[in-house]
Protein backbone atom coordinates (compact mmCIF):
# COMPACT_ATOMS: atom_id res chain seq x y z
CA UNK A 1 0.00 0.00 0.00
CA UNK A 2 1.46 3.37 -0.37
CA UNK A 3 0.96 5.50 2.98
CA UNK A 4 0.42 8.97 2.60
CA UNK A 5 4.18 9.50 3.71
CA UNK A 6 5.49 7.29 0.55
CA UNK A 7 3.41 9.44 -1.51
CA UNK A 8 5.01 13.02 0.08
CA UNK A 9 8.36 11.54 -0.79
CA UNK A 10 7.67 10.22 -4.50
CA UNK A 11 8.11 12.16 -7.51
CA UNK A 12 7.98 12.12 -11.41
CA UNK A 13 11.60 11.75 -13.19
CA UNK A 14 10.66 11.53 -16.62
CA UNK A 15 13.33 12.96 -18.46
CA UNK A 16 12.79 17.14 -18.47
CA UNK A 17 9.81 16.88 -16.51
CA UNK A 18 9.97 19.52 -13.72
CA UNK A 19 6.91 20.20 -11.44
CA UNK A 20 6.27 16.62 -11.17
CA UNK A 21 5.41 17.34 -7.65
CA UNK A 22 2.92 15.96 -5.88
CA UNK A 23 1.60 13.25 -7.82
CA UNK A 24 -2.52 12.83 -8.40
CA UNK A 25 -4.25 9.86 -7.17
CA UNK A 26 -6.52 9.03 -9.50
CA UNK A 27 -8.82 5.78 -9.02
CA UNK A 28 -7.34 5.84 -5.80
CA UNK A 29 -8.93 2.76 -3.23
CA UNK A 30 -8.13 4.27 0.06
CA UNK A 31 -7.32 2.01 3.02
CA UNK A 32 -7.04 2.93 6.97
CA UNK A 33 -5.13 0.56 9.02
CA UNK A 34 -4.50 1.83 12.82
CA UNK A 35 -1.05 1.97 14.24
CA UNK A 36 0.07 2.94 17.84
CA UNK A 37 1.37 6.64 17.34
CA UNK A 38 5.00 7.64 18.26
CA UNK A 39 4.82 11.04 19.27
CA UNK A 40 8.32 11.96 18.92
CA UNK A 41 8.56 10.66 15.82
CA UNK A 42 6.07 12.00 13.85
CA UNK A 43 7.14 15.65 15.75
CA UNK A 44 10.42 14.72 14.23
CA UNK A 45 9.67 14.15 11.01
CA UNK A 46 7.47 17.01 10.55
CA UNK A 47 10.38 19.26 8.70
CA UNK A 48 10.57 16.32 6.16
CA UNK A 49 6.92 16.34 5.27
CA UNK A 50 5.58 18.67 2.59
CA UNK A 51 2.80 20.58 3.96
CA UNK A 52 1.37 21.86 0.67
CA UNK A 53 1.51 18.40 -1.20
CA UNK A 54 0.11 16.74 2.39
CA UNK A 55 -2.21 19.20 2.41
CA UNK A 56 -3.58 18.95 -1.19
CA UNK A 57 -3.47 15.41 -1.30
CA UNK A 58 -5.62 14.91 2.36
CA UNK A 59 -8.00 16.90 0.47
CA UNK A 60 -8.20 15.26 -2.62
CA UNK A 61 -8.67 11.78 -0.97
CA UNK A 62 -11.15 13.84 1.04
CA UNK A 63 -9.30 12.68 4.42
CA UNK A 64 -9.03 15.36 6.45
CA UNK A 65 -8.50 19.46 5.92
CA UNK A 66 -4.90 20.47 6.86
CA UNK A 67 -4.41 24.18 7.76
CA UNK A 68 -3.03 25.99 5.12
CA UNK A 69 0.55 26.01 6.33
CA UNK A 70 1.87 24.32 9.17
CA UNK A 71 1.30 25.76 12.11
CA UNK A 72 4.53 26.92 14.31
CA UNK A 73 3.25 25.40 17.49
CA UNK A 74 2.62 22.11 15.42
CA UNK A 75 4.97 20.67 18.16
CA UNK A 76 2.43 20.83 20.89
CA UNK A 77 -0.98 20.19 19.14
CA UNK A 78 -1.95 17.00 20.40
CA UNK A 79 -5.18 17.23 18.32
CA UNK A 80 -3.09 18.21 14.84
CA UNK A 81 -0.38 15.44 15.49
CA UNK A 82 -2.92 12.83 15.98
CA UNK A 83 -4.66 14.01 12.74
CA UNK A 84 -1.41 13.99 10.99
CA UNK A 85 -0.82 10.43 12.14
CA UNK A 86 -3.93 9.06 10.49
CA UNK A 87 -3.15 10.82 7.51
CA UNK A 88 0.52 10.09 7.05
CA UNK A 89 0.52 6.84 8.60
CA UNK A 90 -2.86 4.95 8.66
CA UNK A 91 -4.28 6.12 5.43
CA UNK A 92 -2.45 4.31 2.29
CA UNK A 93 -3.64 3.84 -0.94
CA UNK A 94 -3.88 0.11 -2.19
CA UNK A 95 -4.35 0.58 -6.12
CA UNK A 96 -5.32 3.14 -8.36
CA UNK A 97 -2.54 5.63 -10.62
CA UNK A 98 -0.19 8.12 -9.21
CA UNK A 99 -0.40 10.70 -12.14
CA UNK A 100 2.07 13.32 -12.93
CA UNK A 101 0.89 16.95 -12.62
CA UNK A 102 3.13 18.10 -15.06
CA UNK A 103 3.74 15.49 -17.97
CA UNK A 104 0.75 13.35 -17.34
CA UNK A 105 2.47 10.20 -16.79
CA UNK A 106 0.64 7.58 -15.21
CA UNK A 107 2.66 5.37 -12.08
CA UNK A 108 0.20 2.20 -11.75
CA UNK A 109 -0.28 0.96 -7.99
CA UNK A 110 -1.14 -2.76 -7.94
CA UNK A 111 -1.66 -5.19 -5.31
CA UNK A 112 -0.08 -2.01 -2.93
CA UNK A 113 2.94 -1.47 -5.25
CA UNK A 114 3.39 1.50 -6.78
CA UNK A 115 5.30 0.90 -9.93
CA UNK A 116 7.95 3.80 -10.42
CA UNK A 117 9.72 2.33 -13.63
CA UNK A 118 9.31 4.12 -16.75
CA UNK A 119 9.89 3.10 -20.70
CA UNK A 120 13.22 2.84 -21.28
CA UNK A 121 12.54 6.11 -23.69
CA UNK A 122 11.59 8.30 -20.96
CA UNK A 123 14.39 8.02 -18.82
CA UNK B 1 27.94 -30.31 -4.09
CA UNK B 2 28.91 -29.16 -7.31
CA UNK B 3 29.52 -25.41 -7.04
CA UNK B 4 30.18 -23.28 -10.10
CA UNK B 5 33.29 -20.64 -9.73
CA UNK B 6 32.85 -16.93 -10.70
CA UNK B 7 33.54 -16.38 -14.33
CA UNK B 8 34.71 -13.75 -16.18
CA UNK B 9 33.00 -11.71 -18.31
CA UNK B 10 33.84 -9.61 -21.42
CA UNK B 11 31.81 -6.20 -20.68
CA UNK B 12 30.66 -3.54 -23.30
CA UNK B 13 32.15 -0.25 -23.99
CA UNK B 14 31.33 1.82 -21.43
CA UNK B 15 30.11 4.35 -23.64
CA UNK B 16 27.30 1.96 -24.99
CA UNK B 17 24.68 2.52 -22.16
CA UNK B 18 22.58 0.36 -23.83
CA UNK B 19 24.58 -2.37 -24.13
CA UNK B 20 25.19 -1.71 -20.14
CA UNK B 21 21.06 -1.59 -19.23
CA UNK B 22 20.66 -4.62 -21.56
CA UNK B 23 23.17 -6.70 -19.33
CA UNK B 24 22.15 -5.56 -16.14
CA UNK B 25 18.09 -6.80 -17.39
CA UNK B 26 19.75 -10.04 -18.29
CA UNK B 27 21.73 -10.61 -15.80
CA UNK B 28 20.73 -8.71 -12.81
CA UNK B 29 16.84 -7.33 -12.68
CA UNK B 30 15.93 -10.86 -14.25
CA UNK B 31 17.96 -12.93 -12.18
CA UNK B 32 16.55 -11.31 -8.99
CA UNK B 33 12.58 -11.49 -9.85
CA UNK B 34 13.23 -15.15 -10.35
CA UNK B 35 15.31 -16.02 -7.36
CA UNK B 36 13.46 -13.44 -5.25
CA UNK B 37 11.54 -15.78 -2.59
CA UNK B 38 14.74 -18.26 -2.36
CA UNK B 39 17.03 -15.22 -2.00
CA UNK B 40 14.85 -13.10 1.13
CA UNK B 41 15.09 -16.85 2.70
CA UNK B 42 18.82 -16.44 2.98
CA UNK B 43 19.07 -12.54 4.15
CA UNK B 44 18.11 -11.79 7.24
CA UNK B 45 20.55 -11.46 9.01
CA UNK B 46 21.66 -7.33 9.49
CA UNK B 47 25.34 -6.94 9.26
CA UNK B 48 25.99 -5.09 12.28
CA UNK B 49 28.11 -2.11 10.53
CA UNK B 50 25.08 -1.62 8.83
CA UNK B 51 22.47 -2.07 11.49
CA UNK B 52 24.49 0.44 13.75
CA UNK B 53 24.59 3.22 10.80
CA UNK B 54 21.04 3.21 11.41
CA UNK B 55 20.29 2.43 15.05
CA UNK B 56 22.88 6.20 15.15
CA UNK B 57 19.99 7.98 13.18
CA UNK B 58 17.32 10.58 15.47
CA UNK B 59 14.06 9.31 15.91
CA UNK B 60 11.63 10.67 13.57
CA UNK B 61 14.69 10.53 11.21
CA UNK B 62 13.55 9.92 7.42
CA UNK B 63 15.42 7.62 5.26
CA UNK B 64 15.91 5.94 1.66
CA UNK B 65 17.06 2.62 1.30
CA UNK B 66 17.94 2.14 -2.29
CA UNK B 67 18.10 -1.29 -3.46
CA UNK B 68 16.41 -2.37 -0.23
CA UNK B 69 16.13 -5.94 -1.54
CA UNK B 70 13.93 -7.89 0.58
CA UNK B 71 13.51 -4.85 3.35
CA UNK B 72 16.31 -6.47 5.33
CA UNK B 73 17.03 -2.74 7.05
CA UNK B 74 13.95 -1.35 6.56
CA UNK B 75 12.55 -2.37 10.24
CA UNK B 76 15.65 -2.19 12.00
CA UNK B 77 15.30 0.97 13.66
CA UNK B 78 11.43 1.62 14.29
CA UNK B 79 12.44 5.08 15.37
CA UNK B 80 13.08 5.61 12.54
CA UNK B 81 11.01 5.29 9.16
CA UNK B 82 12.66 4.57 5.57
CA UNK B 83 11.55 3.92 2.03
CA UNK B 84 12.52 1.50 -0.14
CA UNK B 85 12.93 1.31 -3.51
CA UNK B 86 14.09 -1.56 -5.64
CA UNK B 87 14.26 -2.39 -9.32
CA UNK B 88 12.44 -6.26 -8.61
CA UNK B 89 8.75 -6.07 -7.95
CA UNK B 90 9.35 -9.47 -6.61
CA UNK B 91 11.42 -8.36 -3.61
CA UNK B 92 8.71 -5.17 -3.43
CA UNK B 93 6.16 -7.64 -2.96
CA UNK B 94 8.37 -9.27 0.05
CA UNK B 95 8.60 -5.90 1.90
CA UNK B 96 4.62 -5.64 1.50
CA UNK B 97 4.17 -8.34 2.88
CA UNK B 98 6.31 -7.58 5.76
CA UNK B 99 4.11 -4.41 6.24
CA UNK B 100 7.50 -1.78 4.87
CA UNK B 101 6.85 1.25 2.88
CA UNK B 102 8.63 0.38 -0.68
CA UNK B 103 8.48 1.47 -4.53
CA UNK B 104 9.58 -0.51 -7.43
CA UNK B 105 12.20 1.91 -8.86
CA UNK B 106 15.33 2.12 -10.36
CA UNK B 107 18.69 3.20 -8.06
CA UNK B 108 19.86 4.97 -11.44
CA UNK B 109 16.86 7.35 -11.58
CA UNK B 110 15.42 7.35 -7.65
CA UNK B 111 11.59 8.58 -8.15
CA UNK B 112 11.83 10.94 -4.77
CA UNK B 113 12.48 14.49 -4.73
CA UNK B 114 15.86 15.96 -3.50
CA UNK B 115 16.90 16.64 -0.32
CA UNK B 116 14.42 15.61 1.33
CA UNK B 117 15.90 12.46 3.34
CA UNK B 118 18.05 12.75 6.81
CA UNK B 119 19.58 9.41 5.92
CA UNK B 120 19.87 6.84 2.87
CA UNK B 121 21.36 3.28 2.74
CA UNK B 122 22.51 1.31 -0.51
CA UNK B 123 23.76 -1.97 0.40
CA UNK B 124 25.35 -4.48 -2.23
CA UNK B 125 23.39 -2.78 -4.88
CA UNK B 126 25.83 -0.32 -6.87
CA UNK B 127 28.09 -3.42 -7.51
CA UNK B 128 25.08 -4.48 -9.73
CA UNK B 129 26.02 -1.72 -12.37
CA UNK B 130 28.40 -2.25 -15.11
CA UNK B 131 30.23 0.45 -15.94
CA UNK B 132 31.89 3.25 -13.89
CA UNK B 133 29.76 6.10 -14.79
CA UNK B 134 26.69 3.82 -13.90
CA UNK B 135 28.11 3.72 -10.54
CA UNK B 136 29.05 6.86 -10.07
CA UNK B 137 25.44 7.84 -11.06
CA UNK B 138 24.21 5.62 -8.28
CA UNK B 139 25.84 7.91 -5.93
CA UNK B 140 25.25 10.91 -7.37
CA UNK B 141 21.59 9.44 -6.91
CA UNK B 142 22.18 8.88 -3.02
CA UNK B 143 24.00 11.77 -2.47
CA UNK B 144 20.70 14.20 -4.30
CA UNK B 145 18.40 12.72 -2.30
CA UNK B 146 20.09 13.50 0.96
CA UNK B 147 19.02 16.98 2.91
CA UNK B 148 22.16 19.12 3.82
CA UNK B 149 23.96 17.41 6.48
CA UNK B 150 22.53 13.92 5.84
CA UNK B 151 24.38 10.88 5.85
CA UNK B 152 24.18 7.92 3.61
CA UNK B 153 26.39 4.24 3.67
CA UNK B 154 27.19 2.40 0.94
CA UNK B 155 28.31 -0.91 0.86
CA UNK B 156 29.94 -2.71 -2.25
CA UNK B 157 31.41 -6.42 -2.71
CA UNK B 158 35.54 -6.32 -2.31
CA UNK B 159 37.85 -7.78 -4.79
CA UNK B 160 39.80 -8.77 -1.76
CA UNK B 161 37.80 -11.19 0.32
CA UNK B 162 39.31 -12.22 3.69
CA UNK B 163 39.32 -15.70 4.95
CA UNK B 164 39.71 -17.06 0.80
CA UNK B 165 36.54 -18.75 0.47
CA UNK B 166 35.85 -16.91 -3.04
CA UNK B 167 38.48 -16.09 -5.16
CA UNK B 168 37.84 -13.38 -8.63
CA UNK B 169 39.42 -14.00 -11.67
CA UNK B 170 38.51 -10.58 -12.45
CA UNK B 171 36.59 -7.45 -11.09
CA UNK B 172 33.88 -8.10 -13.76
CA UNK B 173 32.55 -11.17 -13.37
CA UNK B 174 29.21 -13.61 -13.57
CA UNK B 175 28.61 -15.24 -9.82
CA UNK B 176 26.25 -18.14 -9.87
CA UNK B 177 23.52 -18.18 -7.39
CA UNK B 178 22.63 -22.06 -7.37
CA UNK B 179 18.57 -22.31 -6.63
CA UNK B 180 17.47 -25.53 -5.75
CA UNK B 181 14.96 -26.96 -7.25
CA UNK B 182 12.74 -29.88 -6.27
CA UNK B 183 9.61 -30.28 -8.46
CA UNK B 184 10.92 -28.88 -11.96
CA UNK B 185 14.48 -29.78 -12.53
CA UNK B 186 15.37 -28.57 -16.29
CA UNK B 187 17.65 -25.93 -17.52
CA UNK B 188 15.47 -22.60 -17.61
CA UNK B 189 16.46 -20.49 -20.93
CA UNK B 190 20.28 -20.56 -20.78
CA UNK B 191 20.72 -21.10 -17.05
CA UNK B 192 21.79 -24.53 -16.67
CA UNK B 193 20.63 -27.05 -14.19
CA UNK B 194 23.19 -28.56 -12.62
CA UNK B 195 23.43 -32.25 -10.40
CA UNK B 196 23.57 -32.04 -6.49
CA UNK B 197 25.53 -34.85 -4.91
CA UNK B 198 22.23 -35.83 -2.75
CA UNK B 199 20.21 -36.03 -6.04
CA UNK B 200 18.45 -33.00 -6.44
CA UNK B 201 18.97 -30.47 -9.12
CA UNK B 202 20.05 -26.84 -8.38
CA UNK B 203 19.06 -24.46 -11.49
CA UNK B 204 22.19 -22.06 -11.65
CA UNK B 205 21.63 -18.58 -12.29
CA UNK B 206 24.55 -15.68 -13.25
CA UNK B 207 24.84 -12.39 -11.41
CA UNK B 208 26.82 -9.76 -12.54
CA UNK B 209 29.14 -8.18 -10.14
CA UNK B 210 31.68 -5.77 -10.28
CA UNK B 211 33.91 -6.39 -7.76
CA UNK B 212 35.64 -2.93 -6.21
CA UNK B 213 39.09 -3.02 -4.97
CA UNK B 214 40.34 -0.56 -2.46
CA UNK B 215 39.90 2.85 -2.60
CA UNK B 216 38.10 2.69 -5.88
CA UNK B 217 34.29 3.31 -3.67
CA UNK B 218 35.87 6.94 -2.84
CA UNK B 219 37.31 7.82 -5.73
CA UNK B 220 33.56 7.23 -7.60
CA UNK B 221 32.35 9.35 -4.28
CA UNK B 222 34.63 12.23 -5.23
CA UNK B 223 33.52 11.66 -9.11
CA UNK B 224 29.96 11.90 -8.17
CA UNK B 225 30.29 15.20 -5.93
CA UNK B 226 30.30 13.73 -2.73
CA UNK B 227 32.89 13.70 0.39
CA UNK B 228 33.73 10.55 2.63
CA UNK B 229 32.96 10.94 6.16
CA UNK B 230 34.72 7.55 6.66
CA UNK B 231 35.65 4.14 5.03
CA UNK B 232 35.93 0.73 6.09
CA UNK B 233 35.94 -2.98 5.46
CA UNK B 234 33.48 -5.37 6.67
CA UNK B 235 33.69 -9.09 6.03
CA UNK B 236 34.14 -8.88 2.31
CA UNK B 237 32.79 -5.66 1.47
CA UNK B 238 34.23 -2.10 0.91
CA UNK B 239 31.89 0.96 2.42
CA UNK B 240 31.84 4.60 2.83
CA UNK B 241 29.53 6.84 4.87
CA UNK B 242 29.15 9.75 2.40
CA UNK B 243 27.82 13.29 2.39
CA UNK B 244 27.17 15.98 -0.28
CA UNK B 245 30.53 17.68 -1.33
CA UNK B 246 30.92 21.59 -1.32
CA UNK B 247 30.03 24.38 1.24
CA UNK B 248 26.40 23.32 2.70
Amino acid sequence: MVRLLTHNMLQCHVRDCTNGFPLRFQNAEVEHAEQEMNTEFLVNMLPRIDWAALRATAHELGIAQLPETMPEDAAESTELLQVLHRVLMETSVKAGEMVCPSCEHVYPIRNGIPNMLLNEDEV
Amino acid sequence: MTSLPPQPIALPAPSDDAAHAALEQESVHRVYNDIAIHFSATRYKPWPVVEAFLREQRPGSVGCDVGCGNGKYLGVNKAVWTLGVDRSDQLVGICRERGFDAVVGDALDVPCPSARFDFCISIAVIHHLSSPSRRIAAIREVLRLLRPGGEALVYVWAMEQQGGKRTFPAQDVYVPWHMPTVRKPEAKGDAPAVARADGRVDVVYKRYYHLFVQGELEANVAEAGGEVVRSGYDRDNHYCVIRRGGAE
